[in-house]
């Protein structure tokens, strides 16, 4: 349903609705606050971009910043890296950037097919033995994932998107539209 | 003269193949391909545009904004999330990529450039074509235009598959699927509408969300103490090249949010590419143990010695498994 929302608000700001379609939304629009913020959020972002925004708006957005800043418990004094690396996952737990966990949670509880046991690892010791480059059996048995390491496994997660390269538009800034989506 | 005859008629011969051959060779699928991935890294170099795409992953969709500019130092970028909560992303000229969606800006990146992917790939085109077979597909419209679709398709059961639409005149990537091997597309992203730019102004890429200097004002993602769980002699590495994948860097360490960091190593295949983090175990039940799928990543978890390891990557969870298991401990001594 947010979907559709989301993609039928779209749709009303480039004024490809018909009207049966615009009576739908606007009563969607009435009774749900998240379609409210998106379509507010629409306009805003195409506004300002346009560099259209009135005065009686701009304020309103100063005051949005302005708050969400002094909402906040402390910040951190920009420090240098101590690490060689890309340390991206490094800051408050209030921004969700990095736990991602909400979402991997919900996704990984629905995708388990079957709790692997503790005798299905292999050992170093067997593995080596069958050979590394040994023939894969063509199916593996998928295992539940412990709630305690759901949290764990998200950070993997999210560092694995900024740093893989397998996605084909993987150039720029999406490799962080990729990150940021894992942890919502 | 009977002998004259004869080396005319191989003349002509000789002449006639050459004029077969000549567009043979032109027109070899590889050849051509290649081409392709040279107009799309043109493209992705020299272009300046802004638009609208629509990513898809796991079946949440989401709807952005990206305005793409190309100048004498580098490309710079800003996206904007157009649904859900508001986000933003800016990377200035020096790479630098913040973050915007609650309080001050947020460092999250330095000197965040990459190779593009169409660079790479015609970089290592013949040794990809060990795993992957690329072929042009039907033509097919994406926001209006007139797109080449592109298929990259494994050659065996161990990776996923790529679909890609670049735009006839301008080698602009304006759509990609990745797909598992059950061949169902795991993440998509497709522009809706493309505007290209010759002299895209500066103000295209101020934030919106934020209106003041962002490094002036910023936090950085970089925590300042982190505490190292990686013992200075031990050393992970890779067995082998199991299904055709090998390590892309020497051991490194990653810092993650609860303010450690961990051994990484990254294996890759040319194309795809999965992670592996090491860290000392806690408990067993603590611990990833076996194979499982996280929505496009598999991943996988096993226990060496006191260490967890655990894999993820865009490969199918049996693929995970056996590069889990060819992950091998050295100590100093032994190196």
């Amino acid at each position: 349903m947010k979907i559709d929302v989301d993609e039928s608000l779209s749709a009303l700001v480039d004024g490809e609705l018909d009207a049966q379609q615009c009576k739908r939304l606007t009563d969607e629009l009435v009774d749900n606050a998240n379609a409210q913020r998106t379509w507010h959020n629409y306009h805003l972002v195409r506004d300002t971009l346009k560099k259209n925004l009135p005065d009686e708006i701009a304020p309103a957005l100063f005051d949005r910043v302005s708050n969400a800043i002094a909402q906040e418990p402390h910040h951190q004094v920009v420090s240098p890296v101590t690490t060689k690396k890309k340390s991206f996952f490094g800051f408050e737990p209030t921004y969700g950037f990095v736990a991602a966990a909400a979402l991997i949670v919900a996704v990984v509880t629905v995708t388990q097919i079957e709790r692997a046991t503790i005798s299905d690892i292999p050992t170093l010791a067997q593995s080596e033995e069958s050979g590394v480059g040994a023939r894969p059996s063509s199916v593996v048995a998928l295992g539940q994932i412990p709630n305690a390491t759901s949290d764990q496994l998200a950070t993997y997660l999210a560092n694995h998107a900024v740093r893989s390269r397998s996605y084909p538009m993987h150039d720029g800034l999406l490799p962080y539209v990729r990150s940021v989506e894992y942890r919502r | 003269m009977i002998k004259r005859n004869i080396q005319t008629v191989v003349a002509i011969i000789f002449l006639f193949l050459s004029f077969l051959l000549v567009p043979i060779a032109h027109a070899s699928p590889s050849g051509d391909i290649k081409l392709w991935f040279e107009r799309m890294a043109h493209a992705s170099t020299e272009l300046s545009y802004k638009g609208r795409f629509v990513y898809n992953r796991d079946g949440e969709t989401s709807l952005m904004e990206i305005v793409h500019v190309v100048g004498d130092k580098g490309s710079r970028e800003r996206i904007v999330s157009l649904s859900g909560k508001d986000q933003e992303l800016i990377r200035d000229q020096q790479g630098n990529v913040f973050l915007m969606n609650i309080g001050l800006p947020l460092l999250v990146d330095k000197d965040g450039r990459d190779i593009p992917l169409a660079v790479r790939i015609n970089a290592n085109f013949e040794r990809l074509s060990e795993n992957y077979k690329f072929e042009l597909a039907e033509k097919d419209r994406v926001a209006g235009y007139e797109s080449q679709v592109i298929t990259i398709s494994p050659k065996d059961e161990h990776r996923y598959s790529y679909r890609l639409w670049v735009d006839l005149k301008t080698g602009f990537l304006s759509r990609s699927q990745l797909l598992n091997e059950n061949g169902e597309v795991v993440e998509h992203i497709m522009f809706s509408d493309i505007e290209l730019m010759a002299e895209p102004s500066e103000e295209l890429l101020d934030a919106v969300l934020y209106d003041t200097d962002l490094i002036a004002k910023s936090r950085s993602a970089v925590i300042d103490k982190v505490v190292s769980s990686v013992d200075s002699e031990i050393f992970w590495n890779i067995a082998g090249s199991p299904l055709g994948f090998w390590r892309a860097q020497s051991q490194d360490e990653v810092s993650l949010g609860d303010k450690k960091s961990v051994a990484y190593l990254m294996v890759t295949d040319g194309l795809a590419s999965v992670s592996i983090y090491i860290e000392p175990s806690k408990s067993k039940s603590d611990g990833l143990i076996g194979a499982s799928r996280v929505g496009a990543l598999s991943a996988y978890g096993r226990v060496i010695d006191g260490y967890q390891i655990t894999v993820v990557g865009e490969v199918p969870p049996l693929t995970v498994k056996e590069i889990g298991d060819a992950v091998i401990q050295t100590r100093m001594s032994q190196r």
